[in-house]
C-alpha cells in the first residue's frame, strides 16, 4: 500500500515537472521597497525568526513525529508557493499553503518553513529578494499562520463544521498574505498625502490583488481541505495539532 | 472504488496538465509581481528598484526552477508521509493507518 502510494506521488511530480512554468511570485520584488522600509521588516521579523527555531528545537527534542510532521508542512508549502496557475486578472499568481501547516504542525513552526521557502526563490528563483526578505517573510510566514490559527479557534467556538471550518481558514488565510502585502506597499509608497494617502494606496494594492487572488484562495482552500480529511482519515495527526484538539473535543 | 480513484487521480493530473495552457487561449494580462511594480511606479513615477543582483533568467530557466521546486515539494510531502505512516505502524500498531 505505501508503495502503490509513493509511485504515486512520484508520477504527480513527474507530471508537474512537465509542466510549463513561468513563476509570478507574490512577493515583493527585490529592491522595490525603500531601504528604510526593508530594514524595518527585517527588524520586526528576525525575532520572530530567531524565536521560530529556538521553538522547534524544543519541540523536536519532545517527538520523532513532530520533525515528521514539519517536514510534511514544509513539503506542502513548497508545492503550493510554486504552482503557478492562470488567474481571472494576471497571468499567474501563487498560493502559499501556510494554513495548511499551521493547522497541522502550528503558527510558530511555519515561520521557519516560510522563511525557508522565501529564501529559496530569492536565492534560486530570482522570486521576491533579500532586501524584501524581512518584509515577505511578515506577510507570508507571520501575518498568515497567526491569524489563521486564531480564525480556526474562532470558528471552533462559533461551531462551524471542520471541513468548512478547514476551508475557510485557508481561504482567509491565503489572502490575509496579500492584504498584509497590500499594506505594507501602501505605507511605503502612500498616494497622497496623510492617512487618506495610505488609505487610497491600500485600495489600489488590495484591488489589484484580491481580483487576482480570489480564485486562487478558493483553490488552497480546496486543496487544503482535500489534502487534511486525508490525514484525519488516516488517523494522521500530530496530538497537539489543531485539527486533533478539535476532533478531541467534538 | 479503486477505479474511481485512478480515475480521480488521472483527471486530477490531466486538469493540472492543462491549466497552465489556458493562458495560450486567453490573454490573462500581467501576474501579480508585474501588476505590483506596475502600480508602485505608476504611484511613485520612475520609481525602479534600487538594489538588484540576480540575474534575469530566461522563460525556460524559469520555468524548470519552479517545477523543480514543485519536485521536491512533492518528494518531500511523499517522502515524510511515508515515514509518518511507518513511525505510525511501529509505535501504534493496534491503529488503522
Amino acid at each position: 500500500m505505501q508503495k502503490n502510494y509513493f509511485t504515486k506521488g512520484i508520477a504527480w511530480g513527474l507530471c508537474l515537472c512537465l509542466l510549463p512554468q513561468t513563476g509570478m511570485a507574490m512577493h515583493i520584488a527585490e529592491g522595490f521597497l525603500p531601504p528604510a522600509w526593508a530594514l524595518s521588516w527585517h527588524l520586526i521579523a528576525w525575532p520572530f525568526i530567531i524565536y521560530s527555531v529556538y521553538y522547534l528545537r524544543k519541540k523536536s527534542k519532545q517527538q520523532l513525529s513532530d520533525k515528521l510532521f514539519m517536514g510534511l508542512a514544509g513539503g506542502f508549502v513548497f508545492v503550493l508557493s510554486a504552482l503557478k496557475l492562470p488567474s481571472v486578472a494576471g497571468s499567474s499568481s501563487h498560493l502559499t499553503g501556510i494554513a495548511f501547516g499551521t493547522l497541522l504542525v502550528g503558527s510558530w513552526p511555519m515561520v521557519l518553513i516560510g522563511l525557508i521557502v522565501l529564501l529559496f526563490q530569492a536565492l534560486l528563483l530570482a522570486h521576491g529578494g533579500l532586501t524584501t526578505l524581512g518584509a515577505n517573510v511578515f506577510s507570508m510566514a507571520i501575518a498568515a499562520p497567526f491569524v489563521s490559527y486564531g480564525l480556526f479557534l474562532l470558528m471552533q467556538k462559533l461551531r462551524v463544521k471542520l471541513p468548512v471550518n478547514i476551508f475557510i481558514t485557508a481561504f482567509l488565510g491565503d489572502l490575509i498574505t496579500y492584504v498584509v502585502t497590500s499594506g505594507q506597499l501602501a505605507l511605503a509608497f502612500p498616494d497622497g498625502s496623510g492617512a487618506s494617502g495610505y488609505a487610497l494606496s491600500f485600495g489600489k494594492f488590495a484591488g489589484m490583488f484580491a481580483v487576482t487572488q480570489l480564485p486562487l484562495a478558493v483553490v488552497e482552500g480546496i486543496l487544503t481541505t482535500i489534502t487534511l480529511q486525508y490525514l484525519i482519515r488516516r488517523n494522521t495527526l500530530p496530538q497537539d495539532s489543531l485539527i486533533a484538539k478539535y476532533l478531541r473535543k467534538a | 472504488m479503486k477505479h474511481k480513484k485512478l480515475i480521480a487521480i488521472i483527471g486530477g493530473v490531466l486538469l493540472l496538465i492543462s491549466v497552465p495552457y489556458l493562458p495560450r487561449l486567453v490573454d490573462f494580462g500581467e501576474g501579480t509581481d508585474d501588476q505590483a511594480v506596475t502600480l508602485v511606479q505608476n504611484i511613485h513615477k520612475g520609481y525602479q528598484a534600487w538594489f538588484s543582483w540576480a540575474p534575469e533568467l530566461t522563460d525556460g530557466q524559469e520555468s524548470f526552477r519552479f517545477a523543480a521546486q514543485i519536485a521536491l515539494g512533492i518528494a518531500l510531502f511523499v517522502l515524510f508521509l511515508r515515514k509518518i505512516l511507518k513511525y505510525k505502524n511501529q509505535h501504534e500498531p493496534g491503529q488503522p493507518s
